[in-house]
């Protein structure tokens, strides 16, 4: 099974809708579908949720090839933007996940908020 | 008056320290208190090994003492470099001569801050972002340890060449740039740093806190 998650209308302000969908690239069994709007801290080896905006089951039942479900969830009204570098991020994420017997796919797209930095190299610094 | 929160000198007074930074402040306090015994060992080993060539010495026939010696000494050298190694984890050391002071600690980013910076020799003082993010390192084929990194985000340097007496310089945060975060695998800390241009070792820096 394999998902991969659409978002409309980046850059978002905090407070803003996340919409967008859910599309099922490859179906199959499966008991529902939920989508999780999350604050991530994210390294190579680790993640962490830090903050979680609300969890919502968008489908219940077997997934078919193909399928594209739409979803909703709101930003806080505080919600901070990204910060990023070749080595880890913080920021908020939509995980989509498949809950089915054995273990349970999973798929994440970074939502961009206004405001955010991503680092470029360290080559660029001339010093320091 | 403290400028940094103790045991977190990348924290301004006041703020709490996450779980990561409290990871890290516990494995340098460790490595701290562990310096001495490593010398310690170092000493002993040394000891045996000198011991060892003199008894294989003294034997008829035996072999010379000498490259027993040596090998004492680069026992000796191991230890003691991998005390150092630790015993600058708890206490790094700084730029003697300069001196640092920052009219503010908490911000928000686009802040502007001023600093006055003082010393002999040309100087320049930068705006820094470090982020300190978690990674598995490999300690060996089977095993791999979860260390902390550091990563220079963001910076700026400004020169302050005529600061024998104290000169004053303002520095602007980005208002699009990185703000200060505390959190169990990835943080990110701002700081001011003085030092003397061409040279790695700076004074002491001041930390700030950048709101989002």
């Amino acid at each position: 099974m394999r998902l991969r998650v659409d978002v409309d209308g980046e850059p978002l302000a905090p407070g803003a809708a996340v919409s967008g969908r859910v599309v099922v690239e490859e179906g199959g069994r499966a008991r529902s579908l939920s989508v999780r709007l999350a604050f991530v801290e994210r390294t190579e080896d680790f993640e962490k949720v830090a903050r979680d905006a609300g969890t919502q089951v968008i489908a219940e039942g077997d997934l078919a090839d193909g399928a594209v479900i739409a979803f909703q969830l709101a930003l806080p009204q505080d919600a901070a933007p990204h910060v990023g570098s070749p080595h880890a991020r913080i920021g908020w994420e939509v995980r989509a996940r498949v809950d089915r017997a054995g273990p349970d796919p999973t798929a994440d797209r970074p939502v961009e908020l206004l405001q955010g930095y991503t680092a470029p190299d360290r080559e660029r610094w001339p010093s320091g | 008056m403290a400028v940094a929160r103790e045991g977190h000198p990348h924290l301004p007074p006041g703020r709490e320290p996450g779980s990561q930074s409290r990871r890290t402040a516990t494995g340098r306090t460790l490595g701290g208190c562990a310096a001495p015994a490593f010398v310690a060992a170092g000493v002993v080993a040394a000891a045996i090994v000198v011991g060892f060539g003199l008894l294989l010495g003294s034997l008829p026939d035996g072999p010379p003492s000498w490259p027993f010696f040596i090998g004492a000494a680069a026992v000796l050298a191991f230890f003691w470099l991998f005390a150092r190694a630790m015993w600058r984890g708890v206490r790094p050391r700084y730029a003697t001569g300069l001196e640092l002071r920052v009219e503010r600690q908490e911000l928000r980013r686009g802040d502007r801050v001023g600093a006055t910076a003082s010393g002999e020799g040309e100087l320049e003082v930068g705006l820094l972002c470090t982020q300190a993010f978690d990674v598995l390192r490999r300690i060996s084929d089977d095993s791999r340890s979860r260390v902390t990194d550091t990563v220079s985000v963001w910076q700026q340097w400004v020169p302050v060449p005529h600061a024998a007496l104290g000169q004053r310089v303002e520095l602007a945060l980005p208002p699009d740039g990185p703000y200060s975060y505390e959190g169990d695998c990835v943080s990110v800390g701002w700081a001011v740093v003085l030092r003397r241009v061409g040279e790695k070792r700076a004074a002491e820096p001041v930390p700030l806190w950048v709101a989002p």
